[in-house]
Formats: C-alpha cells, sequence, structure tokens
C-alpha cells in the first residue's frame, strides 16, 4: 500500500472495497486474512479521518515575475 | 477633388462637328477613371451572396468570389480583419459583406476588399459554435470513451476562473454549506474579453500540472453567449481535453451550453452545480466506508469461528489422542516404504552392479581355491581309498603270514628234534646229510639235538634199501 500521505481517498476506498470482497470470498488463508483485515482497519479508518478532517484552505495561485507561480491565501 | 482637371472623363465625342483632333486615353487612364469612379462612388458597399471558391493560402489572406444566380464578385480579405470573423468562412456560405470596392490596375480587374463578413439568416457566433463543435467532434475530442471519472471524494479541487466573479462565490459558498473541506485552488484568469480564451487555457494547464489537484472546475456565472464566447474557442476546449486530470465545466446558466461543455469530462449547469458534483458523494462514502468496516469486522469474526471449529476436529483427531501409536504405525509404513523404495532403487537404478554381482557370481564359481579345494577333498578320499586297501590287504597279509607261521610251526625240524629226532650236518660243508650214501667212512659230523649237538666221526656205513626213497614211500613201506 502507498503511503498515507500519497494516496487519495479512491485508491484507499477502492482498496478497501477489495480488501472486504476477498475476505468475504472465504478462500483466503487465516494468515492472509488477519494481515487483509488489518489492511482492511486502516483503510477505513483513514478514509473516515478524511472525510471528515475539519481542515480547508482555500488559495489563489499567483504568478510571479519569473514565470513561477505561488500559493497564497484566497480572501472570499 | 483636383483628378477631373487632369483626366478627361469622357471621350470628346460630343462635339465631332468641331473638326477637332480626338483624344484617345491611354488604357492606364482609362482604368485609373474607371477606378476612380469605382472607389469614390461605392467607396463602402454592402453585398449580399453566396461565397464560392474560399482559399485562404499561408499568407492568411482569404481570396475567393461572391456570386448569385447571374452574377460574380472577386473577393479578397485581409488576415487582420479575417481574424476578427468567429466562424469559418466555406463555399456555399450566404454571407452579408461589407468592403470596398478597387481595380486592380495591373490586371484590369476590380474586386472587393472585404472588411466584415456575417453569416447571413443566424448569427456568426452561432454559426462558428456549430463549426468548432463539428470539427472537434469529427476530430473525437467529445468522445464518451475519452471522458475520465471523477474522483470519489477529492482531496483538492482546482478552479479556473475570475477570483472576483460570481463563479467562484458560488462555488465556495456550496462548499461550505455542505461543511465539506475540500482544499481548494484558484488559478485565476480572464473570462470574457479577447485574452480571455488564452488565460483559460494557460490556468488550466498550470493545474493541470500539479500533483495536489483531484479535480478541476473550469468555469464562469451567466451572460450573454459574447460575455461566454470564451468557452467556446478552440484553444480552451483543446487544453480541456488534452487534461490529464477530470475536468468539470460550469459556463453560465443551465441553458447554455459551450464547446467547453462538450469537451469537459463532466458538465454541470453551474458552477454552484460543479461545487455540489464534486463533494455530493460525502455522507454516502461515510457511509459506505462504515458499512464496509462492518463487513470486515463480521467476516473476520465468522472466519476466526471457522478457524476455531476447525481446530477443534482436528484436535480430535487420532494424532493427537493417540499420538504414540499414531506414529509407530507411521513408522512401520516409513519402514515399508523404505524397502520397497531400495528394491525399486536396485531393480530401476542398480543396473550395472547387478551385472557385476553375476559376473562376480561366475568369477567364484571358476574360483582356483575352489578347486583346489575339490581336489583336496578328492585327495583325501583317494588317500583314504588308499588306506582301506592296504590295511585291508595288510591284514589279509597277515592273516596269512601267522596261518604260514602255523603251518612253519609244524614243519619246523625243531619240534621233530623235540621228539627225540635229531640233525646230522657234515662239518666241513655243513650241509644236512639226509641219506647215508652223502656219507663216506672217516667224515666228521655233528649230531644236532634239540638240547645240545655231539660232534662224532663215521666208521661205518650200511644201507638200508627200504629207505633210499622218500618218507611217503618209507610210510607205504611200512603200511
Amino acid at each position: 500500500m502507498a503511503k498515507k500521505k500519497t494516496m487519495n481517498f479512491e485508491e484507499a476506498f477502492q482498496r478497501l472495497e477489495e480488501i472486504t470482497g476477498q475476505l468475504e470470498d472465504g478462500d483466503v488463508s487465516l494468515d492472509k486474512s488477519l494481515q487483509l483485515f488489518e489492511e482492511g482497519i486502516k483503510l477505513s479508518r483513514w478514509c473516515h479521518h478524511t472525510l471528515e478532517d475539519a481542515r480547508q484552505k482555500v488559495e489563489i495561485l499567483l504568478k510571479d515575475t519569473d514565470e513561477t507561480t505561488k500559493e497564497i491565501p484566497f480572501e472570499h | 477633388m483636383t483628378f477631373t482637371e487632369d483626366i478627361p472623363f469622357f471621350i470628346e465625342d460630343e462635339s465631332p462637328s468641331s473638326g477637332d483632333a480626338i483624344h484617345p486615353l491611354t488604357v492606364s487612364q482609362i482604368t485609373r477613371r474607371i477606378k476612380h469612379i469605382l472607389e469614390t462612388n461605392l467607396y463602402v458597399v454592402w453585398v449580399v451572396g453566396e461565397l464560392s471558391n474560399v482559399v485562404i493560402p499561408r499568407s492568411g489572406h482569404l481570396y475567393g468570389l461572391l456570386k448569385d444566380g447571374q452574377a460574380q464578385l472577386r473577393l479578397v480579405m485581409f488576415r487582420s480583419q479575417l481574424s476578427r470573423v468567429k466562424f469559418t468562412p466555406e463555399d456555399g456560405q450566404e454571407v452579408i459583406i461589407s468592403g470596398r470596392l478597387t481595380v486592380y490596375e495591373a490586371r484590369g480587374e476590380y474586386q472587393l476588399i472585404v472588411d466584415s463578413m456575417e453569416p447571413r439568416g443566424q448569427g456568426a457566433l452561432q454559426l462558428a459554435f456549430e463549426q468548432l463543435k463539428k470539427k472537434l467532434a469529427a476530430e473525437g475530442l467529445f468522445d464518451p470513451a475519452r471522458k475520465k471519472p471523477l474522483p470519489l471524494y477529492p482531496k483538492k479541487i482546482g478552479i479556473v476562473t475570475s477570483p472576483t466573479g460570481a463563479a467562484i462565490h458560488d462555488i465556495l459558498h456550496i462548499l461550505n454549506r455542505r461543511f465539506s473541506k475540500v482544499d481548494v485552488l484558484i488559478s485565476p484568469s480572464k473570462v470574457q474579453g479577447d485574452a480571455a480564451s488564452r488565460e483559460i487555457a494557460a490556468a488550466l494547464r498550470l493545474l493541470d500540472k500539479r500533483d495536489d489537484i483531484d479535480v478541476i472546475i473550469v468555469g464562469r456565472g451567466g451572460g450573454s453567449i459574447e460575455d461566454l464566447w470564451a468557452f467556446n474557442e478552440e484553444i480552451v476546449a483543446r487544453a480541456i481535453f488534452n487534461a490529464q486530470k477530470p475536468i468539470i465545466s460550469a459556463v453560465g446558466h443551465e441553458t447554455d451550453f459551450t464547446i467547453a461543455d462538450f469537451v469537459a469530462d463532466t458538465r454541470a449547469p453551474t458552477p454552484s452545480a460543479a461545487a455540489e458534483l464534486v463533494v455530493k458523494n460525502k455522507d454516502d462514502l461515510l457511509m459506505q466506508v462504515t458499512t464496509l468496516e462492518r463487513r470486515l469486522i463480521t467476516t473476520m469474526k465468522h472466519k476466526l469461528g471457522d478457524c476455531d471449529s476447525e481446530l477443534q476436529l482436528i484436535l480430535q483427531k487420532r494424532i493427537f489422542r493417540e499420538p504414540d501409536s499414531f506414529f509407530s504405525e507411521q513408522r512401520m509404513r516409513l519402514d515399508d516404504m523404505m524397502n520397497r523404495l531400495s528394491m525399486i532403487i536396485k531393480t530401476y537404478f542398480d543396473y550395472p552392479s547387478s551385472q557385476l554381482a553375476i559376473f562376480d557370481e561366475k568369477l567364484k564359481r571358476t574360483d582356483p581355491r575352489l578347486n583346489i579345494g575339490h581336489q583336496t577333498a578328492n585327495l583325501a578320499r583317494i588317500d583314504t581309498y588308499l588306506k582301506k586297501i592296504i590295511s585291508s590287504k595288510l591284514e589279509s597279509t597277515e592273516q596269512k603270514y601267522s596261518a604260514l607261521l602255523e603251518k612253519l610251526e609244524t614243519l619246523s625240524p625243531l619240534s621233530h628234534l623235540k621228539r627225540g629226532y635229531a640233525l646230522i650236518f657234515k662239518e666241513n660243508s655243513g650241509k644236512i646229510v639226509k641219506t647215508m650214501p652223502e656219507l663216506e667212512v672217516g667224515e666228521k659230523i655233528h649230531v644236532q639235538f634239540i638240547d645240545g649237538t655231539a660232534f662224532c666221526s663215521v666208521n661205518k656205513t650200511t644201507t638200508l634199501q627200504r629207505w633210499s626213497i622218500g618218507n611217503g614211500k618209507e610210510k607205504n613201506n611200512e603200511l
């Protein structure tokens, strides 16, 4: 599994669905099941966390003179 | 104008009677006069007709004909004027053109220098829209298969719009109302006016190349078709099409359709709707995640329960209840199998050594030591046999000898001597004297008795007839 920072919600959610499906299929060893379960629970917690994250940033891109850009907070 | 003073307008045929010399005009003069008349009298004209033979060479100028059923007019439209025409002039289009007539003196031709061109019957923008739509559709820019799905739940939304417009206000309002906490990055751009389309495309590309943006909304609030026009420009359409990230178009009101809407992966009827599209799933998703987690836990519980009962079942098995007997049986089976295995190995894999065994056997049979043994045994047998023969022979000889000895005993003179007989030997020769004639008178003789010898000499001899022949005769004579 990718690092949490680079993982997007979609990937995490899809993996969670996949894991649940695999586990329910029953054709998995106990060892593998436990491994999948652990991963699944982690993903599920991460998804919850992402959906309910309290932060929101609104920024606007500002072009610098040298063709680069920077983000500054957007006042609205 | 002083023009007329230099060049006569008419051939001087009004007063032929004057008899003065005729002053013919040169071709240049007449042409210049025509040019003057046309360019002063028909300086600005509006003409309606059908476009034909339209070409736009590399120079960017347009050349063509404007015609109706009976006549045609040569057209030129220079690049700078042409660039302001929103639609693409094509053969067969009914257009209204404004321009001025000029004469091309070198070829004696006149033509219309076109200033503006409008399609007849519909607006230029409408036509331009239809044309671009058709062109891009043919290129596959609207292909549904090329459209990217929206992310389930973006972490960060990019927005291309004016930072002072209604659209950004509406979008942020919706996001706040939904308690959605997605991050927003605005890439500012003009959204109307000549430069707008290029700015929109550039702003879009800026967002598209970033790693932190999951989806991009491109849009503006409502306005006239002219206001929204930037979103009908090819450069914007191509920027949307070439973007790697999913693009939501959100231009004007629900009834406004732009080219951007056709190219975008998703069309939102308004900027507010775009915001709702992006975050609408949040509650659903929360529920889905919760459900998935519950399923995970339930399945795991069942799984563990299953494993436990399976374990119990296994523990019931004989190997766990009576491990010793199980193992001894297994050991026996193992031995048996090992035997079979070694036999198999011998049979199938030991061929050379079995050959060797045969040779060895043969060799053993011809072993000289073995022969020696045989011969030794033979010899022993023969030896025994010989010994047997010798001993039996010896035995019989001994018997014969003792028989002879007995016989000898009976024949021995000693026995006769015992019975009183004596033996007479000649003294000189030692010979036994058996008959009297062997003796001479005076001869010295020894008379041997059993117990001694008498030394005598013969005094006298007489012959007895009867005793002349052997004992038998004597016995017979005695009988």
